[in-house]
Formats: C-alpha cells, structure tokens, sequence
C-alpha cells in the first residue's frame, strides 16, 4: 500500500492506457491465429473432398481413354484392309487419346515424386529450341484441330546459326512448358492465337506462353497453383485433366530456382511467364572437397 | 569372390530427402533449414531430410519442404527399408537464424528446431545430439553407415 500511495494520478493512468494497449495487441494477435486456423482448417476439409474428387476423376481420366483405345484399336483390326483413309483417321483419334493419357500420367509421375523428396535434377546441356520444336511437333494434332495459329518468337540470337545451349534439367523443363502450352491450346477458342516467347533475360530463361482464352478473374488467380484446383469443376471437354499441372510446373520451377508468373484478364486471355536461373551444378554444389576432416572447426557428433 | 563395397555420395537438396540401406556420404548445405538424421543402430544404415519450413500449410504438394512432411516420410522411409523403430536414433542440425529479421513471424530457424525436436518427442525417438540455432550456415556431412556426422559452420560473409 505504501508504494502505491507514491504513484501519480497521470502515472496509474500511463499504466493503464500500457495495459490496455497490450490487451489489444494480443487480442489481435489472436484474431490472426485463429484466422489462419480456420483457413488451415478449411483447406483440410478441402483436401479431403479432392480425394474423393479424385477418384471420380481417375475414372473420367484414365478409364475413358484406354476404352476409346481399345474400342478403336479393335475397330482397325476389323476394318476393311482396303479402307485405309478409315484406318489412319482411326490412328489418329488413337494417338491423340494415348497422348493425352500420357502426358497426364507424366503429371501424375512427377507430383507423386516430388512429394516423395527423392526428386532429383539431371542438369545437362539443353537445347532449348529444340525441346519447343518437339513440343510443337507434338501438340500438332491439337493445333490442327483447333485451327489454332502458333506464333513463336526466338530472341535467341546465335551469331553463327549454331543451337542455343542451356545448363538445365531437360525432361523437368520439358514437362513445364508442355503444361504451360497445353493449357494454353487447351483454352484457346478456335482459330485464335497462341503466342510462345523465349529468350534470356539477365542470364535467366525466360518464356512465356500467352494464349487468347477464357482469362482468369483476379480473385481467382491466386487459387490457380493449388493442387487438384480447377476453377470449373464441371467434366467437359476443355476443361480435362486433374488440376495437376500448374502445381507440378511451380514445384519445378522453385526446383530450378525460379519463378513462375501470370498476368491474366477474363475473356482476353492469360500469360505465364517461367524464369529460370541456368544451373551452377557441378561448379558450386561440389560435393568432394577431399581434407573435410581437417577444417579447423569441424566437428563430429 | 570379395566384394567391394563402394561408397555412394549424395548432394542433399533442400527440400529432398535421402535414405538408402547401402553406405552413403550425404552433404548439405543449412541456414534456417533443419535437418533431421536418422540412424538404425542395429542394422547400421540411416537417412537424412532437408526441411525449409516446419508446417505444410496445405499450399501445394505435400512435399518434405516442410518439417512435419518431411519427418514423417523420411520415417517411413527408414522403416521400409527395414529399420526398426525402437533402435532408431536422431541427431538434428541447423536452424540457424541467417537471415537478420526483428519480426518474430519470421524466426524460421527457431521454428524448425521447435518443431524437429517435438516430433522426436512425439514418436519416442532419442536425440543424441544436435546442433542447431545461432547465427551462422552450416555444412554437415552424414556417413549413413556408421551415423558419423561432421558438421562445421559457415562463414556468414561467404554464405549467399
């Protein structure tokens, strides 16, 4: 008691106005827990609707396909032998059914092994344009079809014409553009334009893919690279695939170390750009450096 | 006919992890990551994750970026390839704090160990010993063999 008598009227009201002001503080800092816990929490009742989602999809994904192979493979075994236009027309379908199947399973592949921690990076010397002219080459069909005009712009420029080199792992690469032009063809309206740019900038890879599409609204961007998350949940025909893509491509390019961007509008379309640093492995991430054992500070536990 | 038994060496990336019941030398590289090694002290083999962040937020792939992720897999793991929980023993590296930061939200170093140490608590495993916090990088290198680690720091400057 004595020593409150010594306290000021202003200073017990300092103290309080403290007091107060920490309660607040707190208070809000709770507000922002319990905020992240409820969309933590919502994203685990989330999760657990993909995997039932997902088992329907498997069925729309894989079984659809092999029994549109099947059919089909069986339908040239009957077919008339001189009805040839039949048959390749027939092929065709077939090839474009097992592509498809493919390069999801490819998706598949590549989630389960990132997810696993046992992804590794096989960096070699990458010719970059030529890994655009088998993408090219195999989207074929579907450029075909849809009447799509592809418009690729080089800012490789080698003085001699020799091929642009790349230090950089060629299948994972490979995987990411086909994604981003798969889905770039895929949501292009027919006869539209789908424009491909590469070229260097600051030492970095930088491609980007724009397609004339259905666009993303804003508010949607942000949801894009989640895993197994499609903005229209609807099973039709452009709308294929798991929602597997765009997660697989970020995983990989924060592999490599870069980036991967989108600028989008709705109904005028969307562009992602990937930017990759080239790979230093081999000149950095040495692993022997031989006398370990005798650094000053090393110690063994 | 004798046989010789090579040893494998492996660059841990973060974000990877690494088990194998054949000797392997395993280095890598830690700021605010955590490692985590594992050692079977029957059957004389281990495995070591990489972890960036302590929980996965369900953004993503559930990959072994993050802590509760990665333990959990690499347990997995050391148990298929045939170890057995009870002679398992952890040592834990890193976590060091290389980044200045004044914003309690970002001690990510400190969160990892937090967490590494817990989840060992959690499952009944033993940390022999560790060495983690501080201010510096480190360099770790794990004989999966024989469960020896040698560990030196890094030099803040040369550090990227």
């Amino acid at each position: 008691m004595e020593n409150l008598k010594n306290i000021s009227n202003k200073e017990l009201l300092n103290e309080i106005s403290r007091r107060f002001d920490d309660s607040a503080k707190s208070l809000k800092e709770q507000i922002a827990l319990y905020d992240t816990l409820e969309t933590v929490n919502k994203k685990l009742l989330e999760s657990e609707e993909l995997k039932s989602h997902f088992l329907s999809n498997i069925r729309n994904e894989i079984v659809n396909p092999f029994a549109s192979i099947i059919a089909l493979s069986k339908h040239i075994v009957r077919s008339n032998k001189e009805d040839w236009k039949t048959v390749i027309s027939i092929a065709a379908l077939i090839h474009s059914e097992a592509f498809f199947l493919d390069f999801q399973l490819k998706n598949i592949f590549a989630a389960a092994e990132i997810e696993s921690g046992e992804t590794k990076l096989h960096i070699s010397n990458v010719n970059i344009i030529s890994i655009f002219q088998s993408l090219l080459e195999s989207y074929s069909h579907v450029i075909w079809e849809k009447k799509i005009k592809v418009n690729f712009i080089n800012h490789f420029h080698q003085e001699n014409g020799s091929p642009f080199f790349f230090r950089t792992d060629a299948d994972k690469l490979h995987l990411v553009i086909s994604n981003l032009l798969c889905n770039g063809l895929q949501f292009s309206k027919l006869e539209r334009e789908v424009i491909i740019e590469a070229g260097i900038l600051n030492n970095d890879l930088k491609v980007t893919i724009k397609d004339s599409g259905i666009g993303i609204r804003e508010e949607n961007q942000k949801y894009i690279f989640g895993r197994f998350k499609k903005l229209d949940n609807t099973i039709n025909d452009v709308n294929k695939g798991y929602g597997l893509g765009l997660t697989v491509c970020q995983e990989l390019v924060n592999m490599f170390g870069g980036s991967i961007t989108l600028q989008s509008k709705e109904n005028e379309g969307s562009s992602f750009t990937i930017q990759i640093p080239e790979s230093t492995k081999g000149t950095v991430n040495v692993v022997d450096d031989g006398n370990e054992m005798f650094f000053e500070d090393t110690q063994i536990f | 006919m004798i046989e010789t038994t090579t040893v494998l060496t492996h660059y841990l990336f973060p974000g990877t992890l690494y088990v194998n019941s054949r000797p392997s030398v395993v280095t890598t590289v830690l700021g605010s990551c955590v490692a985590v090694c594992l050692f079977d002290q029957e059957h004389y083999f281990g495995g070591i994750n990489h972890f960036m962040l302590p929980y996965w937020n369900g953004d993503g792939l559930a990959s072994p970026k993050y802590g509760n992720v990665a333990i959990k897999k690499l347990l997995e793991k050391m148990i298929l390839l045939g170890a057995d929980k009870k002679n398992l023993i952890a040592k834990i590296f890193g976590g060091g704090e290389v980044i200045d930061t004044t914003m309690a939200n970002f001690y990510i170093g400190e969160r990892n160990i937090e967490l590494a140490f817990q989840y060992m608590q959690d499952v009944q495993i033993p940390v022999v010993s560790s060495c983690v916090g501080g201010l510096y990088g480190r360099k770790i290198i794990y004989s999966t063999n024989t469960g020896v680690i040698q560990h030196s720091f890094i030099d803040r400057e040369v550090r990227q």
